[in-house]
This record gives structure tokens, sequence and C-alpha cells, in this order.
């Protein structure tokens, strides 16, 4: 009985064992599943949960015929969390082997045990990364990112500007249809065992990628017209070069370089000053090739006829001014077709007096100087063209002959496209369309009547047969143009001693116009004339261009 | 003439195999039991079953989308090195350099006019 008793008391006391610890089981259990639910369930998300940002692929920017000239490639970022690191030495060490980054650079950086968060490497080679990541250091994270690419590397580079290292596009056209290319990022929160590997994924905002941008350059065309400007710039030791190539019909610019170009790729260590697309942004004193506005005026106002005769001296006062024209020579007697093929300046101010300010400054703001052209590209110039209540009495003695008037190239080349265009000028643009999206459409506005722009066409032809720009004529093909001579402006508001753009614009083939190309030559040596340093490198790109689109010649043998 | 008692005799012989269906009982209740038992199990090793396979399958996919986002990143390079390869300029120039192949200028081009 004894023992018996003994025994029951040793089983009463493990039950009351048990269930005072039952007991105190449960009270942790509910202390911690009510008072401390909150945070520790918040310290346990941190542990296992993470939210993710999925990035969206920025879109593809293509050539006329689909070649691509700006897209995103995969980069890796290494960052570095300084208070996690044990051995910083050996950490800038191993960094500097795997990614080439300056490990004394480094070190400092990866030893300042104050900060949380420092980026080793931006946008680093994903399989550099990599073989870093395989070390296993501690403190070290590493996030995919997207990195621009640019395969064609100088050609359009001003044409297509950059993209940040966050993924914004900071100028040209990634700038201008930024929000188009750049897409919506993702998030998605991921649950994660304790050993990181992903046991869960919850999608809560799936990623969309960017729309991708067709343009109407050409590369071909784009890489033939930038190495023709830079044998120009070479032989005539100029300070820089530009050139647009443009379809007359529909306003495409199938070409618009700028010469000294760079690598796209290389974006940030290249100067601003070369990253100006010129063509657009630059306004330049367009010279003779100015002429043609104010011919156009005095036919469209039936003035004068292309066969009206004038009695032209060698030079000419004009309120305070004397203006004579670019060659000695005694008084002539010339058609207005003449006064255009020779690029008088005597004959275009005496027409220009025979309009008056009024009608001319009207003529002017309609071929569309003075106002954007509405080109798709950011920073677009207006040029600076006064208005006739503010012209002095000398005015109407500069601007016929472009003087005293600011345009940018793509105005200019604009304007010569709407008398190829039997006088209807077509808004220039640079994209055909975006993604799936239809394309935008053409701004039509007609300047002058069919028969206005065929005498002007027919004079144009004239200046290239017989004129100023003869170096522009090609076998087989009929060219038109007009070439421009145009002292620069200095900051006193004179002229500057021997510093010139010299320009050409030509239309060809002249019979069924394909091409306008305008080439201006900023500040050349040895020669300052339109027609000798600007017409050659139109004619070069004119040659490659007609070759390259199968355009055959006005006048084809038959066979 | 049967009496009280032998009355109760017989019913108790009536009786005696009511005891029997007690038995049958018990045994279907722990059939039942264990016949529930069994379910139950197989329903959480189904269970545990299917969130093992999720895992799996949430593993798998996690696997994949990596490798979705390498194979991308793989289609982006190989796209940058033919757009850099396809450039026309650049095959213009090995044409040159290589073989000594020139571009036809426009007057050794001839174009023919087909009859409609």
């Amino acid at each position: 009985v004894t023992v018996n008793r003994h025994v029951n008391r040793r089983i009463r006391l493990f039950l009351a064992v048990l269930v005072f610890a039952f007991a105190g089981l449960l009270l942790r259990a509910t202390w911690l599943q009510s008072v401390r639910a909150e945070s520790l369930s918040a310290l346990g998300s941190t542990q296992h949960r993470e939210s993710v940002t999925l990035p969206a692929g920025r879109g593809t920017i293509y050539d006329r015929v689909g070649l691509e000239l700006a897209l995103g490639e995969r980069a890796t970022t290494v960052y570095a969390n300084p208070m996690q690191i044990v051995d910083p030495r050996r950490a800038a060490l191993a960094v500097e082997r795997t990614l080439g980054v300056d490990a004394n650079r480094l070190y400092p950086i990866l030893a300042d045990r104050t900060k949380g968060f420092v980026y080793v490497a931006r946008q680093a080679d994903p399989a550099q990364a990599a073989a870093l990541q395989r070390m296993k250091l501690p403190g070290f994270g590493f996030y995919p990112e997207e990195r621009r690419n640019y395969p064609q590397r100088s050609v359009a580079a001003q044409v297509l500007g950059y993209v940040g290292t966050d993924g914004n596009g900071l100028s040209g056209l990634e700038l201008q249809f930024d929000k188009e290319l750049a897409g919506r990022a993702g998030k998605e929160t991921v649950v994660k065992d304790p050993s990181g590997q992903v046991i869960d994924v919850q999608n809560e905002q799936p990623e969309i990628s960017g729309k991708n941008v067709y343009l109407t350059l050409d590369h071909s065309i784009q890489a033939n017209a930038e190495e023709v400007l830079r044998e120009t710039v070479h032989k005539w030791s100029a300070k820089s070069a530009s050139a647009i190539v443009l379809d007359p019909r529909t306003g495409a610019i199938l070409a618009m370089a700028t010469e000294p170009g760079y690598d796209a790729n290389r974006f940030p260590s290249v100067p601003t000053d070369l990253q100006r697309n010129r063509t657009i942004t630059d306004t330049y004193e367009p010279g003779s090739t100015f002429k043609l506005m104010t011919v156009a005026g005095a036919l469209s106002e039936r003035i004068v006829s292309p066969t009206t005769r004038f009695t032209l001296p060698y030079q000419l006062h004009v309120a305070d001014r004397i203006i004579h024209d670019a060659e000695e020579r005694g008084t002539v007697n010339y058609s207005v077709a003449q006064i255009l093929a020779h690029s008088s300046n005597i004959g275009a101010i005496t027409l220009a007096e025979m309009l008056g300010r009024t009608r001319l400054s009207s003529w002017i703001s309609r071929f569309g100087f003075g106002r954007t052209t509405g080109v798709d590209f950011p920073g677009e110039s207006p040029g600076i063209v006064l208005p006739p209540d503010k012209w002095s009495g000398s005015t109407i003695g500069n601007v016929p002959i472009g003087q005293g008037i600011a345009v940018t190239p793509v105005q200019m080349a604009a304007a010569y496209a709407a008398i190829a265009n039997r006088g209807v000028w077509s808004r220039p643009h640079l994209v055909d369309h975006v993604g799936g999206g239809g394309r935008p459409s053409l701004n039509h506005r007609r300047l002058v009547a069919p028969r206005i722009a065929k005498q002007l066409m027919m004079m144009l032809k004239d200046v290239v047969a017989e004129g100023t720009g003869t170096y522009a004529a090609m076998p087989g093909y009929q060219v038109a143009g007009k070439t421009g001579t145009a002292q620069k402006p200095d900051a006193s508001g004179g002229y500057a001693t021997g510093r010139y753009v010299a320009s050409f614009v030509g239309i060809v083939p002249a019979s069924r116009p394909r091409f306008v190309i305008l080439v201006t030559v900023d500040e050349p040596r040895g020669a300052i004339w339109g027609g000798v340093v600007a017409a050659p490198a139109f004619q070069q790109i004119a040659r490659f261009d007609l070759q390259y689109l199968e355009v055959p010649p006005d006048a084809a043998p038959a066979h | 003439m049967a009496t009280w008692a032998a009355a109760r005799v017989e019913e108790a012989v009536v009786a005696q195999p009511r005891p029997k269906p007690r038995v049958v009982k018990r045994e279907r209740h722990v059939r039942g039991g264990v016949l529930s038992i069994a379910i139950v199990a197989a329903l959480l090793a189904g269970v545990v079953a299917t969130n093992v396979a999720v895992l799996r399958l949430n593993i798998k996919l996690d696997h994949l989308s990596q490798e979705r986002a390498d194979l991308r990143a793989q289609n982006a390079q190989l796209s940058s090195q033919l757009s850099s390869a396809a450039s026309a300029p650049r095959i213009q120039k090995l044409a040159a350099k290589r073989l000594g192949w020139q571009q036809a200028t426009s007057d050794q081009t001839t174009y023919f006019k087909l009859p409609k």
C-alpha cells in the first residue's frame, strides 16, 4: 500500500509538472500570438518576404530598314553594405580582380562603416558580376538593371541621344520618346526559405515593356552622310559640318548628320558641345540660299516673271550701308533666273525692294522661318526673324540675301523640300511610327502655286548647270540647288573677319525629286564658297543615295 | 401451465443472443474510427503532397523565370552583335578592304524599264 501510494504521488507530481509545463507553453503561445503577434509577423516578413521591382525593358529604336540603332542589354549593379563587410581590403581587391574597379578608390568607401549602402559598380558586365557573386563576400548585393547599347556606335549619335544610368532618356529621341520607350516597371513579392531559395512568387503588378520606335532614318544613308562630312571637315579644316537628307514627298528625314561626331556608347565622357544635333538646335545666317524665298515671293505676287530683266550695278546704297555682289563686275543685265543662277545680291535686294518689307516678311513667315517646324526632336530652335515693325532702314538690304536672319538647317531643308514637292510643305519628321500604332498624320500646307514651284525648280537647275553650283552636278541626273556663303556674326553685332558658313541645298533628281540634301560647313579654311566647299559634299551624298535607293537617272537611255 | 418463473427463464433464453449486436456495433465503431483516421490521414497527406508539389512548382517557376531573364539578356546581346555585324557601311568597308570591291557608281549602273 505504501509503495502504491508513493507511485501515485510520483504520477501526480509528474502530471502536475506536465500541467504546469503545458500551461506555461500555452501562456507563452498566447503571448506570442496576441501581444507580440504584429511585431513578430513584421520581423518574419522581412526575413522571408521580399518586394522586388521588375524593371521594364526599354523599347528598341529601329531605322527605316529595321536595323537596331538603340537597344537594352542586361547589366548587373553591384552594391555593398560597409557595416556588414568583414575585411574591406580583401573585398576591394576581389572587386578589382573581377570588375576592374580601382581597389585604392574603393577601399575607403568599403571601409566607411558609417554608411549602410554604397554602389560598387553601376551596370557592370553580368558575367563579371556573377564571378564576384560566386565569391560569396559578406555585405555585397546584386540586382539586375538594363544598360542602353548603341550597336552602330557613332551613327546618328546626336539624333538618338542617350539614356542616363537610371534608365531615363536625357537627350535626343531617347528624351523625346521617353514615355513610349520606357514602359512601366512591375512589382512582385517573393517568399524565400531560410536558405534564400524562392518558394513562392506573388505577382502584384507585371511589368509592361516599352514600345519600339521606328525611325525614317536609314543607317546606310546616315553613315555615308557622316563619312562625307568627316572628309569635308578634314579637307577644309572646318570647325564642323551638318547635313540633312529629306524625302520632299513626305518630309521623312533619311539622314541627319553632324560632324564631329562621337560614339553614342560613351556619352558621359563626350563634351556637351558635340552632343548637340546642330541641324535642329543651332541657327546660322543662311546667306544666298535664302534668296529663293525672295524670288518665290516676287514671282508669287506677280511682280516679276522668270524672264523679267533688270539692269544691276555692282553695288547699291541701302540706308547707311553699301552692298555689292560677291565678285567684282561691271553693270549687268540679268533676268530673274540669272539673278538666282549668279546669286546676285543686288538683284535679290532689287526684287525685295519691289516686294516691300511687309510682303517680304509675310513670305518669310509663310516658308516657316521664325517658328519651329514641329520636327519630332526636343529643343528645336525657331530661328531669329525680326518682325517688320522692328526693321531698320538697312534691313531690306540684308534679309533678302540671308543676312540679319537666323534659320536652322531643318527649316531651310523643309523650305526647299516644299519647292521640290510642287509647292507643298510637309512637316519634317524623324519617327515613322511608335510600337504597333499607326503613322502620325503628316502636316502639309501649300506655300506656292505649282506653277511658281516649277519656275523656281527651273531656276535652281540653272544654278547647278551654269551658275555657282556646278560642283553639285552629276552625270545622268538633273540637279537643282542653291549655294550659300554667309559671314558669321560676331559678339559685337558686326561680322567676324574670315569666318564663314558655306552651304548648299540641292534637289535630286530635279525631274522627279526624291531627295533634298542640305550641307552646311562651319568655318572652312582655304576656300569659303558654298559652291566649292559644300556642293561637292552634296554631290557625294546624293550619288550614294541615288545608287542605294536605286533611283533611275533622269534621261535613262532606252534599252 | 407456465409459471412466472418459467416465463422469466424462457425470456432469458430468448434474450440471450442480444449481446451479439453490441460487439458488432463496437467493431463497426472501431472500423469507422480507423476509416476516418485513414481518410483524415490521406487528406492530410494529400494536403502535404499538394503543398510540396506547389513548392516544387514555385521553385521551378523561379528557375524558369530566371532562365527567361537570362535568355532575354542573351537575345538582346545577340541582337546587338547582329546589328553591329549587319551594318551595311561595315560590310561595305570589309568588302573594300578584304576583297577589293568597290561600289558601282551611277554611270556604271543600267536601269531597265520593264514593259507593263
